[in-house]
């Protein structure tokens, strides 16, 4: 809990309006708010913010959280609009996200292959 | 220049002046000349899918030629080029890069297609690099004086077109790899300043870019021996040199995106800074796969300011991106005027435009036979290729009774990712060493899509689209490091794969929830690691037993888990896997462990790597029958597979999709 605190100390100093660089470290802390502190409305705030700021491992998981409606209310479109965020920015995992619900066979093969190929250049 | 006469470049050569030297045009004379891009062809030279080994009509480089010989239809002179991630992508690329390396006196398949469509230039992508550098120096025939490639070997046949690259240098040399640019006189038909055709010549320069991010990614191919810059820097250092040797227009090829995050010159997607150094008359882009221009896109890169999505403009400059797999074609078409020195490009005319080879009624345009007949042979060799045997199986790997506990074509999946996780710890992660190691997986299809959706491996030799089957999705292995409450709690929402069963009932009760797709229902195939699944239970209250090595599993004792990307990363929302608890993110597909764990055991047997089951259901006496659906006519695969409390109850379920009916006892 202590590392949590001080985590959140750290970037309130910045303020919510910290530069888009840091993300990740939102990210990061949503994590730790969801599996940590077990506070999954602290979680969706913290990945909220990161995933505004672009990141794509934050948009996937806020979007498995609004459709759980875990730490918020239910939200399928909202959770449907940060997943396909996400696959925009080629985050692999959303690729096949979308693929595995894609009715039509020829766009989820296709969607399949997209995170095939996004997997060869992801970013770790 | 070299030009590839062919039978579609014929008419173009026709209708145009004679060949010989151009005299310098009259003042005020015009010219229409239409740029056209491909990019990310990704060696999708026919539409044919090599895995399904089938042909997929909604892609490849044969139905772009059909949209090429359109456009040079419509513009009397056009410009081909190619935006790079070219020559990697598909089984014909493994093929000829891995399998059965090319010979240096011949061309690569996708470069052999490109010369018949008379191709003109082109860029080098980042998947350019992926076979590493010595191969990259043979099939574009440049030497490379780098690290690791000896610099006397004789030139390799290559494209016959110059290939143009400006920001990756030998640190051997401190010289760029390829030509940075090459300036082109294109010819072309014009009309004087009274409407009257004239032959004329504009001098074309093209330059080329490719992300510099190309190190991190073939880190293993390029440390130590190329360095990248940036590509603004790169900019500013040879635009003004092309102007200087006379170029009249400069068409950047780049692959690679926009991005307005500051600038910097190790970036991935550059181009919204390229855009802005003075100088560049049309830019090619490419990488994202994505459609630009398009006004009705989404995508955050065409949103930003200074882009103009519908009419094609970065920062004024006209920039087309053709999307991926010859799916569709960029054409800039550019209207020149002479003033009397030079041709300039009258920017108020310029049209952008990316033109797909699929059609308003969801067709697809012809593709083009020659390029068909013309890898013919290397066509066939792949198809050869992904059929050869890579090992055997002594039995028949099946999905359709996954469900009620046939591992057949899990288990071998399993042992080859915890095979790789274990020797992957033994050599990089020591501080891991004394956990146990386990490995999920589950099967991918299990007949959501119709009778036939299931994974059938016949016993007999095992080809690589056999793998393909095994394991269908493009994952890379992963590894979590969970403890035993958390191993629980997986495993846990793998059982929401099944209904809540009330024993009590007279009625048939169907076994399987389809709002659970086979896909998050993770295994454990393992004579480690036991539980039960209680079905008479809600989900979430239904793992019983959970024992390693015969001990009751405690809620603080730490696992290592081998599973995939997509599951380790969040797919599936399964509890705390969302990234945190992976401690393995490895390059490698589950796929690809697959198939170098098949070669190595050479052999499959049904003992060894068909029969671990971890998991049974927790015994119960029902009081009418549990049913579920699979392909009819299979029950001898459950008998094989040691399932005696499974029977088929009736050949077709009545459903009218061809399923069988099968009947489950759980008491037994």
């Amino acid at each position: 809990m202590r590392t949590v605190a001080l985590l959140v100390a750290m970037c309130l100093c910045g303020g919510v309006q910290a530069a888009d660089s840091d993300a990740r470290a939102a990210f990061k802390l949503g994590l730790m708010y969801r599996n940590t502190a077990h506070d999954s409305a602290a979680a969706v705030r913290w990945l909220t913010v990161a995933a505004q700021r672009g990141e794509p491992a934050a948009m996937f998981i806020l979007s498995n959280m609004l459709d759980a409606g875990e730490g918020t209310a239910r939200d399928e479109k909202a959770a449907r609009a940060w997943l396909e965020a996400a696959a925009e920015l080629e985050y692999p995992e959303a690729l096949q996200q979308l693929a595995l619900s894609e009715p039509d066979p020829e766009r989820a093969a296709q969607l399949m292959r997209e995170a095939a190929h996004a997997l060869t250049h992801r970013h770790l | 220049m070299r030009y590839q006469i062919c039978i579609s470049l014929l008419p173009v050569l026709l209708s145009g002046a004679a060949l010989g030297a151009a005299p310098v045009p009259p003042a005020g004379s015009t010219a229409v000349l239409a740029v056209l891009e491909t990019t990310d062809v990704h060696a999708n030279v026919l539409g044919y899918d090599y895995f399904k080994l089938a042909p997929d009509a909604s892609l490849g480089l044969d139905r772009t030629a059909s949209l090429i010989a359109q456009a040079r239809k419509d513009f009397a002179n056009t410009l081909l080029l190619d935006n790079g991630d070219t020559i990697q992508g598909t089984a014909l690329a493994d093929y000829q890069a891995l399998a059965a390396p090319l010979p240096c006196a011949q061309t690569l398949a996708v470069y052999k297609a490109m010369n018949l469509l008379g191709f003109e230039g082109g860029g080098i992508g980042n998947h350019e690099f992926n076979y590493g550098l010595a191969y990259l120096s043979q099939v574009t025939g440049n030497r490379f004086d780098v690290a690791g490639v000896d610099p006397a070997k004789p030139r390799c046949a290559g494209p016959a077109f110059p290939q143009v690259l400006a920001n990756v240098y030998s640190l051997k040399t401190h010289q760029p790899l390829f030509a940075p640019y090459r300036i082109i006189d294109k010819r072309i038909s014009a009309l004087d300043a009274d409407g009257k055709p004239i032959a004329a010549t504009v001098k074309v320069g093209i330059i080329g870019f490719t992300p510099p991010t190309i190190l991190s990614w073939d880190k293993r191919w390029l440390d130590g021996k190329i360095y990248t810059e940036g590509l603004r820097e790169t900019a500013q250092k040879y635009l003004p040199e092309m102007r200087a040797q006379g170029a009249e227009l400069v068409v950047a090829i780049s692959h690679g995106g926009l991005d307005d995050s500051p600038y910097s010159p190790s970036m991935e997607n550059g181009n919204y800074y390229l855009a802005q150094v003075p100088g560049i008359d049309a830019m090619l882009i490419g990488h994202s796969h994505q459609l630009f221009p398009n006004a009705a896109s989404t995508v955050p890169q065409f949103n930003l300011p200074g882009v103009d999505k519908a009419r094609g403009l970065v920062h004024g400059v006209p920039t087309v991106m053709a999307n991926l797999w010859g799916k569709h074609l960029g054409v800039i078409g550019l209207h020149l005027r002479f003033d009397g020195v030079k041709w300039a490009v009258d920017t108020g005319k310029t049209t952008v435009e990316a033109r797909a080879a699929q059609l308003a009624d969801k067709s697809f345009v012809a593709p083009d036979p020659a390029i068909a007949a013309l890898i013919a042979d290397e066509h066939e060799a792949t198809i050869r290729y992904v059929k050869t045997a890579v090992g055997a199986s002594g039995f028949r790997m099946s999905t359709y009774f996954a469900d009620v506990g046939d591992v057949s074509a899990i288990a071998v999946v399993n042992r080859a990712q915890a095979d790789y996780l274990m020797r992957y710890v033994r050599a990089n992660l020591p501080q891991y060493a004394t956990l146990p190691v386990l490995s999920m997986a589950a099967a991918f299809k299990s007949g959501s899509a119709g009778v036939r959706d299931f994974t059938d491996v016949p016993a007999g030799p095992l080809a690589l689209n056999n793998a393909a089957d095994l394991y269908l999705y493009p994952n890379a292995l992963y590894a979590v490091k969970v403890n035993g409450a958390q191993l629980k709690a997986w495993l846990e929402k793998a059982a929401g794969r099944f209904n809540t069963i009330d024993p009590a009932k007279l009625e048939a009760q169907e076994l399987v929830n389809p709002g659970f797709p086979s896909f998050n229902f993770d295994m454990v195939t393992s004579a480690e690691l036991a539980y039960e699944i209680d079905v008479t239970q809600p989900p979430g209250a239904r793992i019983k037993g959970l024992a390693y090595r015969g001990k009751a599993v405690e809620a603080a004792q730490k696992f290592l888990v081998a599973t995939n990307n997509y599951r380790a990363s969040g797919g599936g929302n399964f509890p705390g896997l969302d990234g945190s608890k992976t401690v393995l993110a490895s390059p490698d597909t589950n796929r690809d462990i697959l198939i170098a764990y098949i070669k190595a055991a050479k052999t499959l047997t049904r003992a060894q790597h068909g029969a671990a089951r971890s998991w049974r259901f927790a015994k119960v006496k029902t009081a009418g029958p549990v049913v579920f659906h699979s392909a009819p006519g299979v029950i001898g695969l459950a008998h094989e597979a040691g399932l005696r409390n499974v029977l088929q109850l009736r050949a077709d379920d009545g459903l009218g999709k061809g399923y069988a009916l099968y009947g489950v006892d759980l008491s037994k």
